[in-house]
C-alpha cells in the first residue's frame, strides 16, 4: 500500500493527463453536478477566460479592418463580419519581417546549441566527476542565474563593443548563453542524477574514458532532458528583449520582439492592426513548438520538484 | 610432492608501468577542468567581467566616450538624494510583494481546480500554460492595446454595462498604472505557479483521498492535512512536523488517544444516510495518511 500511496516524482504525462498509479477516478462521484458547477467549472471558466482573452483580442485585432478598430460605437468590438488580411499582408511583405524571423531563429538556435553543449559538459562534470570544489562551482553557476540582464547590459555593451561584435548576430549568440547556461546546467544536473551510476561503473571497468561514457551512455539515456533543455532555452532566447535592444541597431539585424515594437509605432501613431498582427505571428512559432512538446515543457518547469 | 604445489603455476609477468600522463588522464580534477572550460569561458567573459566592470564603473565618473576617475561613493550619494530613485524602489517592492502574493494564491487555487477529474483535463492543463509560453514583449503589446486610454475593450465593456461613466486611464494615472502592471505580471506568472504546484499535487495518490473521505473528511480537511503538509516541500523548504514521530511506525504506535477513539466508536461506520459520508472528525485516517506521505518525503 505504501508503494501506491505516493510516488516521489510526477511524470509530465501524468501531470497533464492525470493518469494515476492506481487508476482511480477520485472522489468526484460524491459531489452533485450543481455543486461541481459552482465550485469547479465556474471559477475555472473565469480564470481561463482571463488567461486567454488577450490572445483572442490579439487575433481579432489582427484581422479587423482599421475603421472598425477605432470606432467602437458603430461596430461591435467582439466580432468582425469583414475580416481582412491587410495587416498580415503588410507585416509579411511591406516590412523586413521575414528577415527578422530568420535573425531570431538563427540567434536562438545557435545560442541554444552552444549553451546545451557547454552545460552538458558542466553538468556531467559536477554530478559525476565531482572534482574538487564541484559543489561550490555548482552553487556559483546557480547564483549566475540570479543576476538579471538589466544590471549587466550597460557594462556588457562596452565589452561587446570592445570585442568588435556590436550590431552583429554574434553579439547575441555569445551573450545569450550567460542566461541559458545556468538554467540548463541546473536542469541537466537533475536529469543526470537519475541515470544509475552502475552503468558508468561497468563502462569504467571495461576501460571507457569519461568522454566516451558521456557520449555513448549518458547522453542517449538523457535525451528527454536534452529535449526539455533545448526547448526551454529556445523559448528564453525568443523572449529576450534587453540585450537585443541594446546590441543591435540596424534594421536588418534586429530580432522579432525588438523590431515589432519599433517598426509600427511612428511617433505617437500606433498602427494597432499591424502591431497585433506582428505580435500574433511572432508568438506562433513558440506556440506551435509548445503544442508538439508540451510534456517536455512541463518536465523542464517541474524539474525542481524532483530535488 | 609438496614443492610442486608450492611452485608458482604462472610464469612471472612484467609489471606494467603506469606513466604520469596515464594517471593524469583519469584524474578527476584534470578532467573536470577541461569539462568546465566552455562554461567557464562564457560565464567569465560575458558575465563575471561585465559585472566587475559595472561595479567598478559605479565608483568612477565615467561618461560616454570618456573614461572616468575613481570618485568613491559620490554616485551613490547622488542616488540617495534622488527622489525618483526612492520612488522606483517603492514601486519595485510593491510589484514584487503584491504580485508574488497574488501569483502564489491564485496559482495554488488554479492548481487545486486543475487537480480535479474533469472532461478535457489534458487540453485544459496544456492551454493554461500559454500565457507563460508567449514572449513577454508580445503579450505586453497585447495588453498595451487592451489598456489604451481611448479604445480599451475593458473601458468599453464597463461603460456598456453602466458601471463607469468615462474611459479609465489605465496607464496615465499613477495608481491605475501600478495596478495594471501588477495585473499583467500576475497574469503571466499564474500559469507557471499553477503547473508547478499541480505536478506536486499529482504525486498524491487518490487512494489517500478515498481513505480520508471514507472517514468523513471534507475537502477543507483534506486540504489542511495533506496539501498544506506538502506545500513547504514543493516550495523548496523541508518542513519539520511533530507528526513525523509517528511516521516510521504507521498504525502500530498510534498515540493513546487515537486508540481510545477507535475503541469508543467501534470499528464500523454508522451511516445515517447512505449518500452522504458521516460528518465525523476525520482525524485518524487523514493523520495516518499524511504521516505516511511525510515519511515518503523524508526518505
Amino acid at each position: 500500500m505504501t508503494d501506491v500511496l505516493a510516488s516521489k516524482v510526477a511524470s509530465p504525462s501524468a501531470v497533464l493527463s492525470g493518469v494515476t498509479a492506481d487508476h482511480t477516478e477520485g472522489m468526484s462521484y460524491l459531489q452533485t453536478l450543481p455543486r461541481r458547477l459552482v465550485t469547479l467549472y465556474l471559477p475555472l471558466s473565469v480564470i481561463l477566460f482571463v488567461l486567454l482573452f488577450p490572445f483572442y483580442w490579439m487575433a481579432l485585432t489582427a484581422i479587423k479592418p482599421d475603421e472598425q478598430l477605432l470606432d467602437l460605437d458603430r461596430f461591435n468590438p467582439f466580432w468582425t463580419w469583414t475580416p481582412t488580411l491587410n495587416h498580415i499582408q503588410q507585416l509579411l511583405f511591406a516590412t523586413h519581417y521575414p528577415q527578422w524571423l530568420m535573425n531570431t531563429m538563427l540567434v536562438a538556435i545557435a545560442a541554444t546549441i552552444l549553451s546545451i553543449v557547454a552545460s552538458v559538459l558542466a553538468a556531467y562534470a559536477i554530478v559525476r566527476l565531482r572534482y574538487k570544489g564541484a559543489q561550490w562551482v555548482g552553487g556559483a553557476i546557480f547564483l549566475a542565474y540570479l543576476i538579471p540582464p538589466s544590471i549587466l547590459f550597460i557594462p556588457l555593451s562596452t565589452v561587446v563593443f570592445q570585442y568588435g561584435l556590436f550590431d552583429t548576430p554574434f553579439a547575441l549568440i555569445l551573450t545569450y548563453p550567460t542566461i541559458l547556461i545556468p538554467f540548463s546546467t541546473w536542469l541537466l544536473m537533475g536529469y543526470f542524477k537519475t541515470i544509475p551510476f552502475e552503468l558508468e561503473e561497468c563502462a569504467l571497468i571495461d576501460g571507457a574514458s569519461r568522454y566516451q561514457i558521456l557520449t555513448k551512455i549518458v547522453l542517449p539515456l538523457a535525451v528527454p532532458g536534452l529535449i526539455s533543455a533545448f526547448i526551454f532555452c529556445f523559448t528564453l532566447c525568443w523572449n529576450e528583449y534587453i540585450y537585443a535592444l541594446t546590441f543591435i541597431s540596424s534594421t536588418e539585424n534586429k530580432t522579432v520582439p525588438v523590431a515589432i515594437v519599433n517598426e509600427f509605432v511612428d511617433g505617437d501613431i500606433y498602427r494597432w492592426g499591424s502591431l497585433m498582427a506582428g505580435a500574433l505571428v511572432g508568438s506562433l512559432p513558440l506556440v506551435i513548438l509548445y503544442a508538439f512538446f508540451v510534456e517536455h515543457y512541463v518536465s523542464a518547469m517541474t524539474g525542481a520538484v524532483k530535488e | 610432492m609438496v614443492d610442486l604445489a608450492l611452485k608458482p603455476a604462472i610464469a612471472g609477468r612484467p609489471v606494467r608501468d603506469v606513466s604520469a600522463w596515464d594517471r593524469l588522464k583519469v584524474n578527476r580534477d584534470w578532467l573536470g577542468l577541461w569539462f568546465m572550460l566552455p562554461t567557464a569561458a562564457f560565464l567569465l567573459l560575458f558575465l563575471a567581467y561585465p559585472l566587475g566592470l559595472g561595479v567598478w564603473l559605479s565608483f568612477t565618473d565615467a561618461r560616454i566616450g570618456r573614461l572616468g576617475e575613481f570618485v568613491g561613493l559620490e554616485n551613490y550619494e547622488w542616488l540617495w538624494d534622488d527622489s525618483v530613485f526612492w520612488l522606483s524602489v517603492f514601486n519595485t517592492l510593491l510589484y514584487t510583494c503584491v504580485a508574488s502574493a497574488f501569483k502564489f494564491a491564485i496559482g495554488l487555487y488554479l492548481a487545486l481546480l486543475l487537480n480535479h477529474n474533469m472532461p478535457f483535463k489534458a487540453i485544459v492543463r496544456s492551454v493554461v500554460l500559454i500565457p507563460f509560453i508567449v514572449p513577454t514583449v508580445l503579450s505586453a503589446i497585447a495588453f498595451w492595446w487592451i489598456y489604451d486610454s481611448q479604445f480599451s475593450i475593458v473601458s468599453w465593456s464597463l461603460r456598456k454595462i453602466g458601471l463607469i461613466a468615462s474611459n479609465i486611464d489605465f496607464l496615465g494615472d499613477i495608481w491605475n498604472a501600478r495596478w495594471s502592471v501588477i495585473f499583467v505580471n500576475i497574469w503571466r506568472g499564474v500559469p507557471f505557479v499553477a503547473i508547478t504546484l499541480l505536478a506536486g499535487l499529482q504525486t498524491v495518490s487518490p487512494s489517500l483521498y478515498e481513505a480520508a473521505t471514507i472517514d468523513g473528511a471534507t475537502p477543507w480537511h483534506v486540504f489542511g492535512a495533506v496539501h498544506l503538509h506538502r506545500l513547504p516541500a514543493h516550495l523548496g523548504a523541508h518542513a519539520r512536523r511533530p507528526r513525523q514521530r509517528h511516521a516510521s511506525d504507521g498504525d502500530a504506535r498510534l498515540p493513546a488517544r487515537h486508540r481510545r477513539r477507535l475503541s469508543r466508536r467501534g470499528l464500523g461506520h454508522r451511516h445515517r444516510d447512505d449518500s452522504v459520508p458521516p460528518r465525523r472528525h476525520p482525524d485518524l485516517v487523514v493523520r495516518t495518511a499524511a504521516a505516511q506521505v511525510a515519511a515518503r518525503r523524508k526518505q
